[in-house]
């Protein structure tokens, strides 16, 4: 039996005839890497910061073994919040990936279609008009955003499709009504009030703790396997809708699949830690571009996700001697450069 | 990518909505130098809603035998002329400066979907003012004016510069997201700012959703200049235009140069979009809407949408804004008034396209 | 791929589940042990509550407007967090450069707070925290030390006298004789001002005037402060319910007619144009003044804004 040459190093992994499974080389040397560099990072940031804890307390911490000073710093608000940031930019990512493939476009991300503006409203309408607690908060954002979401869809569609062009114009028009009225909800409330509300609407990693991160990892690890999933059809999708169908694969199922588990990945982000803004957006460009690959890359992004957040919450804690920021800034600042230089590049090339 | 790019057919059915009309109803074309007038009296009326309506209930006969009769003592005659003239007359200069720039913008994207606010210039304006506070000391509200001037005018360059370079040139889908993008990096270097800065938060939350009250009329007619200069530069340019619609290859063959009428009408775009918000502060949806509802009246023809533009951007503004000064006890800016307005209009005209694709 | 994709969400949420499997023994809130050191506060004004601390509290860490008001009474803190740590007009003449900063306005670095091991921190708030941190953020505040939330009461008197109390708990001088001359020095400018307002109509406006609009600030405790000393105070109505400022548009900013106009933030660097504002008659008589609706809760500070209104009051027309 020949072994095909797929244009690409190619690792087999099982029998040399009739291989289990194929990874592209390149793809799974990157995650490698990227995810090495993620535990790396992750380690350091646990054992290192302004509580005054020596490395190796930390790690006896970790290991259950340390005081309750120590414990309580390294255990209870250092570990949950790098779980927390590795895991949501992973989410974030792959969210990103999926709505780029569905809207066949770098910039369709779920950003675009007002979600995360309708969650900010959402819990804008909680925090600053009634009043309320996290819990209220992550109410009101879930449905402040389900609800934008559902309304794009609904005034996108025609005749029961949904075309990738006027959900993105739809999404747009109905973001900027709805961040209008966030500007107006900001301006009735006291100036203390809206900049603790502009905090959340950052983006904000700061108060994690591990009953909030349990379930939240619950949840998105059922999103992350059914994306995981998703891949290969929307791989073949890709191709071209026909030559899939022609494949005995109903197209229209993988759609919805994607974008129910898009914007359950994106909910579960906003909801919990405010709307990050760009991580959706570039990561999955990013891991394009290092992989050479033609479109998705769910792997790779979920990868690169996951770093830049965590480097992101890192840098935003240590950054301003005098206050930690919050990290939806620091992506802003970098994701905001970064995509500023691939709009001109890509203006200039090609 | 067969969903995001557009034939040339397509692209010409988003942007002549109305073509095949009136082909079939020459009687239209007649008709639309007599359409002109009811525009005109709707406009007026706008404005002299503006005039007459604000959050201090003034008679009508009081208000203007005060706008005749100017009296510095009388307190009712220092509020016609430091308050609803000067409003007036920024509703008249803003709104025509925004309803042609959302025109401009839309004819060369050739995507209906387009206006200052869309297009990330009201962000790159709210950047700069938030920088000017910020960084630079500035605190007269005067300056305001031009930093925004300065951040719109930038921003529309940066916009365009993006957007009509690549292949973005055949799809306009792509500078409409390349327009979102930017405003959406721009607001967030703001949000980086006012985070670290939080006594320009303070200052800078009333402006930052567009307001009419407070402009001097000297500052006013100070951007004035700017705002004629871009309508005359529009005016001129809309038989260009009209080739251009045709798409990029079919106007080179009728000799025309479409990156040096893209590069004119930049300039328009960013006098006008820079002045409207210099002005007023970031208005979004008013670009989007006249321009449209223009084309519903008048069909595709570039002149003809701008000149309706001059006159029904205003009206909108005009009825916007009276309703703010009412709506609640302090008053409601304008800016948040046409995005209630603007965005279902807006939903409305999208499910009304004949948008097809693969 | 599909293997490699379902492998790394699962080691994380293995690591997730070791690791709060490791927890289940720290999470300890503090024990209230009865020695023969230990504290308890009855705070002044929030009925109900009662802290209690291990020994007297040493080590302190508080937002900027708590040590506006206690600074008065020698109580220094460890470290600042919260708004307005830079505002002259809230801190006064208090030189914080060397305090060490954990947080600025909303956020806090609460690693930094854990390392200071404070024995109490003070801020404005309520019993479960600061006023603008979330409940997360406040259930890791008050792990670390117990929240002291500065006094909130209806009359300035009261909420000076209650704030007094927790710097007096806080280990602060507030039974010398500066203390007491401060206060005579208050009932003092409180006096005077009664005695210039006395058969006077003066109206007097306390307001944050900005571009878009003039906001009032009517029913707040500096107005019912001036209100009850005899001047009638006006300004547009406040809300029923969430921001206290009464919001008055420019056009009808005329129909509040105020012989004098305290504005929020007065002073050197303030400067404001717009045209009617100077349309207004106190302002054209330049009969303008100061207040703060969140300067420090002190008899000192009160004392030398009444004088400075007294002051006003004696060399204003009657312009409204």
């Amino acid at each position: 039996m020949t072994t095909l040459d797929l244009g690409r190093p190619v690792l087999r992994l099982g029998r040399a005839g009739r291989p289990l499974l194929l990874l592209d080389a390149r793809s799974a040397a990157l995650c490698a890497g990227l995810w090495t560099a993620t535990v790396l990072l992750a380690g350091w940031a646990a054992l290192s910061g302004a509580a005054g804890i020596t490395p190796a307390d930390g790690l006896a911490a970790l290991l259950g073994r340390g005081d309750e000073y120590t414990t309580m710093v390294v255990v209870e608000w250092r570990a949950p919040r790098i779980v927390m940031a590795v895991l949501l930019g992973a989410c974030l990512a792959i969210s990103g990936a999926l709505f780029q493939n569905l809207t066949a476009n770098p910039l369709g991300s779920p950003d675009v279609i007002g979600f995360q503006t309708g969650s900010y409203t959402g819990a804008l309408v909680v925090m600053l008009l009634l009043g309320g607690g996290t819990a209220a908060v992550i109410t009101g954002a879930l449905t402040g955003g389900l609800l934008t979401a559902a309304i794009v869809f609904a005034l996108a569609s025609r005749r029961g499709a949904v075309r990738g062009v006027r959900l993105i114009i739809v999404g747009i028009g109905v973001s900027a009504m709805l961040a209008s009225v966030n500007v107006w909800i900001l301006l009735t409330a006291t100036v203390e009030d809206a900049i603790m509300a502009s905090l959340w609407g950052a983006g904000n990693l700061s108060g994690m703790s591990w009953p909030l991160v349990v379930p939240t990892a619950t949840v998105s690890i059922v999103f992350l396997v059914a994306a995981a999933l998703l891949a290969r059809p929307m791989k073949v999708t890709q191709v071209g809708i026909p030559f899939a169908t022609a494949l005995g694969q109903n197209v229209r199922a993988v759609q919805i699949a994607a974008i129910v588990v898009g914007i359950g990945l994106i909910a579960l982000s906003t909801a919990t830690v405010g709307p990050v803004s760009f991580v959706a957006l570039a990561a999955p460009q990013i891991a394009r571009r290092l992989v050479r690959a033609d479109g998705l890359a769910l792997g790779p992004s979920a990868a690169i996700g996951a770093l830049l957040l965590l480097l992101a919450d890192v840098i935003a804690q240590r950054l301003d001697p005098d206050s930690p920021l919050p990290v939806g800034i620091v992506t802003v600042s970098i994701g905001g450069i970064y995509f500023l230089w691939l709009l001109i590049r890509e203006g200039r090339t090609r | 990518m067969a969903s995001s790019q557009l034939s040339p057919a397509e692209t010409r059915d988003l942007a002549s909505d109305g073509a095949e009309e009136t082909g079939h109803r020459p009687d239209l074309l007649r008709r639309r130098r007599l359409l002109l007038f009811p525009l005109a009296l709707l406009c007026l009326i706008a404005l002299c809603a503006s005039m007459l309506v604000g959050s201090r209930p003034i008679p009508p006969a009081e208000v203007l035998r005060a706008a005749l009769h100017p009296d510095p003592a009388d307190e009712i005659s220092q509020l016609v002329h430091l308050s609803r003239i000067p409003r007036t007359v920024l509703v008249l200069l803003a709104g025509a400066a925004l309803g042609v720039a959302g025109a401009l913008m839309q004819a060369v994207t050739r995507n209906p979907m387009t206006d200052p606010g869309i297009l990330g210039v009201n962000s790159g304006a709210s950047l700069a003012v938030v920088t000017g506070l910020a960084f630079f000391g500035m605190s007269d509200i005067s300056q305001y004016m031009w930093w925004s001037f300065a951040g719109a005018m930038v921003t529309s360059v940066l916009v365009f510069a993006i957007g009509t370079t690549g292949p973005a040139r055949g799809n306009p889908i792509r500078m409409t997201l390349a327009g979102v993008a930017l405003g959406a990096v721009l607001s967030g270097f703001s949000s980086a700012v006012l985070f670290t800065h939080s006594e320009v938060l303070e200052r800078m939350r009333g402006w930052s959703a567009g307001t009419t009250a407070s402009q001097p009329l000297e500052a006013t007619l100070q951007i004035a200049p700017f705002i004629l200069l871009g309508l005359v530069i529009a005016a001129l340019s809309t038989r260009a235009l009209d080739v251009l619609s045709l798409g990029d290859a079919a106007a080179v063959a009728m000799g025309a140069h479409p990156q040096r009428i893209r590069a004119v009408v930049l300039v328009a775009i960013a006098l006008l979009a820079g002045g409207a918000t210099a002005a007023a502060g970031p208005i979004g949806f008013i670009g989007l809407l006249a321009p449209h509802l223009a084309r519903m009246v008048v069909g595709p023809h570039q002149g003809w949408i701008m000149a309706c533009s001059v006159l029904i951007a205003p009206t909108v503004l005009g009825l916007a804004d009276s309703l703010g000064r009412v709506l609640t006890a302090g008053e409601v800016p304008v800016g948040v008034v046409t995005a209630f307005i603007g965005a279902p209009v807006l939903i409305g005209m999208v499910r009304r396209f004949r948008v097809s694709e693969a | 791929m599909r293997t490699r994709q379902l492998l790394l969400p699962s080691l994380l949420a293995a690591a997730a589940l070791a690791l709060s499997a490791c927890t289940s023994s720290g999470a300890d809130p503090a024990d209230e042990q009865s020695t023969a050191d230990a504290v308890t506060f009855t705070h002044p004004t929030l009925d109900d509550l009662e802290i209690d601390f291990e020994g007297q509290p040493d080590v302190l860490v508080m937002d900027c407007y708590a040590y506006s008001s206690l600074h008065e009474y020698g109580v220094e803190p460890d470290a600042l967090f919260g708004f307005d740590c830079e505002n002259p007009f809230v801190m006064g003449d208090i030189d914080i450069s060397g305090i060490e900063r954990i947080g600025q306005d909303g956020e806090i670095d609460v690693e930094k707070l854990a390392a200071l091991r404070p024995d109490a921190i003070i801020g404005q708030g309520g019993a479960e925290g600061w006023s603008w941190f979330d409940k997360s953020v406040n259930s890791q505040l008050t792990r670390v030390a117990p929240f002291i939330p500065l006094p909130d009461a209806e009359t300035v008197d009261e909420e000076i006298d209650a704030t007094r109390d927790i710097a007096g708990f806080l280990g602060g001088d507030v039974d010398s004789e500066a203390v007491a001359q401060v206060d005579e020095d208050f009932e003092t400018a409180r006096e005077d001002l009664r005695s210039a307002l006395e058969g006077e109509e003066v109206s007097i406006m306390l307001a944050s005037p900005t571009k878009e609009m003039l906001y009032t600030a009517v029913g707040f405790q500096q107005s019912a402060l001036l209100e009850e000393a005899g001047a009638t105070i006006v300004g547009g109505e406040p809300p029923a319910e969430g921001n206290p400022w009464g919001q008055v548009a420019w056009e009808e900013a005329s129909s509040h007619p105020a012989d004098i106009i305290l504005i929020e933030g007065y002073g050197e660097g303030w400067s404001f144009t717009a045209d009617l504002w100077e349309e207004l008659p106190a302002v054209q008589a330049d009969q303008l003044g100061s207040w703060g609706s969140k300067g420090a809760m002190t008899s000192r500070a009160y004392a030398d804004w009444l004088t400075e209104v007294t002051a006003l009051v004696e060399s204003a027309d009657d312009v409204a």
